[in-house]
């Protein structure tokens, strides 16, 4: 049988700051990356959403001049995360002709369709610039950290709404397992670009100003969107010990599925989530953190988190990252960067899942707790319209059995 | 490194189609062997502008009144999708129950542009300052349409959709044949759906790629695409639970292959190396000797680049063998369907191995001097003793998937 395969490497962009100590320092002080984004013509409202203000150079870095200057901001923050990441793995030359890419996102190029169709109503089709179609579709990212790392193995864009990047992990091992690859990166990407943003407010989903006070942001019916860019590098056993890498964490599992719902149904992503979180524990053990998606959404987050009270205890230690960053989405990769980054000893901020959810949630009073030593965290998410998903990681040299 | 392994065969039980031709693999079928082609002037509403409006559109009254009833309002792509799923449930003998447990069934689904078209309508009438209905946008995300089929028919397993453009429901395939291999589904319902839309008709116009009057895949004289739209639907079981229960297998799916050019977001590389690995690898998968391959479906958009990158592919990866094989485009009958070619094209590779006959490459007169294999062209033939097939896609990004089908004789 395989070994599971391991993360040799994750890497963040993200609202709150682009490496993992300043995630950590988010969960448990004041820094939030969720703001008022204002109106970008008068007629949409204004809303809350955790922006990255700032790629810090990160794009300039692992993008040369030429490329760049092709790429929309979602390409540029996805090769930025990639280049991180590849660079954290040492990964050069050969080895990168072998390695494949798998993508998730939610909303992929919403951005670029927008002023792609907006160019096209002033213009018509004879006079659209060309150079702006290609980056419409979904895989753009892929494409472009592709070409400008020289990635050549398998490659896909998966799209499951807050569930993309577990599936994407899921395909990822599957197709290490099944022997396509034996590296792949698996990144996540979500742009919260004002097109998508008018979108989402239009159908009622995303936070007015006012439901974030100095104390924190109140949960409600609407949700607060994130972006980020995320990458990992997911290696066979065997590759990786070959080329002297030193692994993070080892990938124990993954499961998804769950009912789908007609229309959304807040109250159902309990018993989804208890399913599959029970189905984790049968087959993994008892972990000693979860890192849980949050939407700030009272019932969904509510529901979800009384859940998996119930099925790990209420002892179990829990984080939220997206409580700093805004949900983010398709980019919920970040979730098990940071479940690697605790099994690899990083001490992450937590709550107790039997310390009931506040009504006002603020980081740094919620994750109060340390979440210690870590051998198993599990992450957990859950959409409103049906689906879990389930990413278990373990630290390297964890014995099964002692789970 | 790992050595590619050969995977045992998935079992396909039953096939759905709608597109230019017609609605039903019944109807779709029997035009596609005589060469005929469903290309006109679109006539969708704010198309209008466009300089060149030759497209594959599904003809109008074929699928707006669904039967049996959704249980909800469908966009345009998602009402293919439906009578494309309709079609492939009964013929599988799944439209009065579903013969597994609801956990074992998964839903994948191979989208382009999604619900496009109807987004188009709410930001083009935001733009011009009307108040517009925000029902408009459900059907956008690229997931909309697996969570849509899964509701309808209470599945619970694994469902999600890859949007790699053109490759998309190729891919579907290949990744719901490795989830019955794998044990992470006893059966999958895979779709793939397209609906012509503003931003893609502008966006190959733009390119200068979409041909006046109609596709000449492999032609001297082929000046692009012509877009399409449609969908398909396979349904695919574990062959032993497909035997079990007494299902009629249409064929199987061998193996697929994955490989990026890293070249270029919409040329091919021009040696086709990046399709041939992947090629390479579909074969090695499957278990097939490449010389037992009797037809391929060639991606074939009718560009200059991508039908000389193409031919270079298969020249690579078969030899002589390349040579002696029918190929052809289907494009050249049905227009792009974009995130549904993929799986249209298998299904028409199905068909094929079914009665041994490959389709033509309608409207080849020409052949270009680059492209010198046997591309079927004017009309259909017979391949006496076709057994195994391939299917290529290639996509933007420098995506290359591959296929290889089997008949239902070569299930074991």
């Amino acid at each position: 049988m395989n070994a599971p395969p391991v993360i040799t490497a994750a890497a963040c962009l993200t609202p709150v700051g682009h490496d993992p100590e300043r995630l950590l320092a988010a969960l448990s002080g004041p820094l939030t990356g969720i703001r008022t984004v204002p109106s970008r013509d008068g007629r949409a409202p204004e809303v809350l959403a955790g922006i990255i203000d700032s790629a810090e150079g990160l794009d300039k870095r692992y993008v040369p001049t030429g490329l760049r200057r092709r790429m929309n901001r979602l390409s540029l923050l996805s090769c930025a995360a990639v280049g991180q990441a590849l660079d954290q793995a040492g990964l050069n030359g050969e080895a990168r002709e072998a390695t494949g890419l798998i993508l998730a996102t939610a909303f992929g190029g919403t951005s670029q369709c927008a002023r792609f169709f907006g160019e096209l109503l002033d213009e018509g089709d004879r006079f659209v610039n060309p150079a702006l179609f290609p980056e419409t579709v979904p895989s753009a990212p892929s494409g472009q950290a592709g070409q400008c790392f020289g990635l050549r193995g398998p490659s896909t864009t998966v799209c499951q709404q807050s569930l993309s990047s577990e599936y994407a992990v899921l395909i990822a091992s599957r197709l290490l397992a099944s022997g396509m690859a034996e590296r792949l990166v698996v990144l996540a990407v979500e742009e919260m670009a004002p097109a998508l943003l008018d979108g989402l407010a239009a159908l009622g989903l995303v936070k007015r100003p006012g439901e974030m006070t100095p104390q924190g942001i109140r949960l409600s019916p609407r949700a607060v969107p994130g972006e980020a860019a995320v990458a990992l590098l997911l290696e066979t056993a065997a590759a990786a010990r070959d080329r002297g890498a030193v692994p993070l964490a080892e990938l124990t599992g993954v499961a998804a599925g769950g009912e789908a719902l007609a229309t959304a149904r807040f109250g159902r992503i309990g018993h989804n989530t208890a399913e599959l979180a029970e189905r984790a524990c049968r087959a993994h053990g008892q972990p000693d953190l979860v890192v849980a998606s949050g939407t700030f959404l009272e019932t969904a987050d509510t529901a979800g988190w009384r859940a998996l009270a119930e099925v790990l205890g209420p002892e179990t230690r829990a984080t939220v990252p997206e409580y700093a960053t805004g949900h983010l989405c398709g980019a919920g990769l970040l979730r098990t960067a940071l479940a690697a980054w605790a099994v690899s000893g990083r001490d992450v901020p937590c709550a107790r899942l039997g310390d009931p959810l506040p009504r006002v949630i603020a980081p740094a009073h919620l994750f109060t707790d340390r979440a210690g030593p870590v051998r198993l965290a599990m992450t957990h998410a859950a959409t409103p319209g049906g689906g879990a998903a389930v990413v278990c990681v373990k630290g390297i040299g964890v014995e099964e059995g002692t789970l | 490194m790992n050595e590619t392994r050969a995977t045992p065969g998935v079992a396909v039980t039953g096939l759905g189609c709608i597109c230019c031709l017609g609605r039903g693999v019944h109807a779709v079928w029997p035009r596609l062997l005589a060469g005929e082609h469903g290309f006109s002037e679109v006539d969708l509403p704010g198309f209008e502008p466009f300089t060149n409006r030759m497209a594959g559109q599904v003809p109008a009254g074929s699928f707006e009144r669904p039967e049996p009833v959704p249980p909800r309002r469908l966009s345009r792509h998602e009402l293919f999708a439906w009578a494309a799923v309709t079609e492939a449930l009964a013929q599988a003998g799944w439209d009065a129950a579903i013969p597994y447990p609801a956990a074992e069934v998964g839903v994948i689904s191979g989208m382009g542009s999604s619900g496009l078209i109807e987004a188009e309508d709410w930001f083009a009438g935001r733009r011009a300052g009307t108040r517009m209905p925000s029902r408009l946008l459900r059907a956008y995300p690229s997931s909309a349409l697996p969570d849509v089929l899964a509701a309808a028919y209470r599945l619970t397993g694994p469902r999600f959709s890859i949007a790699t453009a053109c490759s998309s429901s190729g891919t579907g395939l290949g990744l719901g044949a490795d989830c019955i291999r794998d044990g992470l589904a006893r059966a999958v319902l895979v779709v793939g759906s397209e609906s012509l839309s503003r931003v893609t008709f502008g966006g190959f116009s733009s390119l200068r790629a979409m041909a006046p009057d109609r596709c000449r895949p492999f032609d001297a004289n082929r000046k692009g695409i012509i877009l399409g739209e449609g969908a398909a639907a396979v349904i695919l079981e574990d062959a032993d639970a497909a035997r079990n229960r007494g299902a009629a297998v249409l064929g199987q799916i061998l193996g697929w292959g994955n490989a990026s050019d890293a070249h270029h977001m919409t040329a091919p590389l021009p040696d086709g190396s990046g399709l041939a690995r992947a090629m390479r690898q579909a074969i090695a998968r499957s278990g097939i000797a490449p010389e037992a391959i009797g037809y391929a479906n060639m991606h074939g958009t009718g560009t200059v680049a991508n039908d000389t990158a193409e031919t270079a592919a298969v020249k690579a990866v078969l030899g002589d063998h390349a040579y002696r094989l029918a190929l052809s485009s289907t494009k050249s009958m049905t227009g792009h369907c974009l995130g549904a070619a993929g799986i249209i094209e298998s299904v028409f590779t199905l068909l094929a191995l079914r009665d041994a006959t490959a389709p033509p490459t309608a409207g080849l007169v020409t052949p270009d001097p680059a492209c010198d294999l046997d591309y079927t062209p004017g009309s259909a033939r017979p391949v006496p003793g076709l057994r195994y097939a391939a299917n290529n896609v290639m996509a933007f990004a420098g995506n290359n998937i591959a296929l290889i089908l089997g008949g239902p004789e070569t299930l074991p």
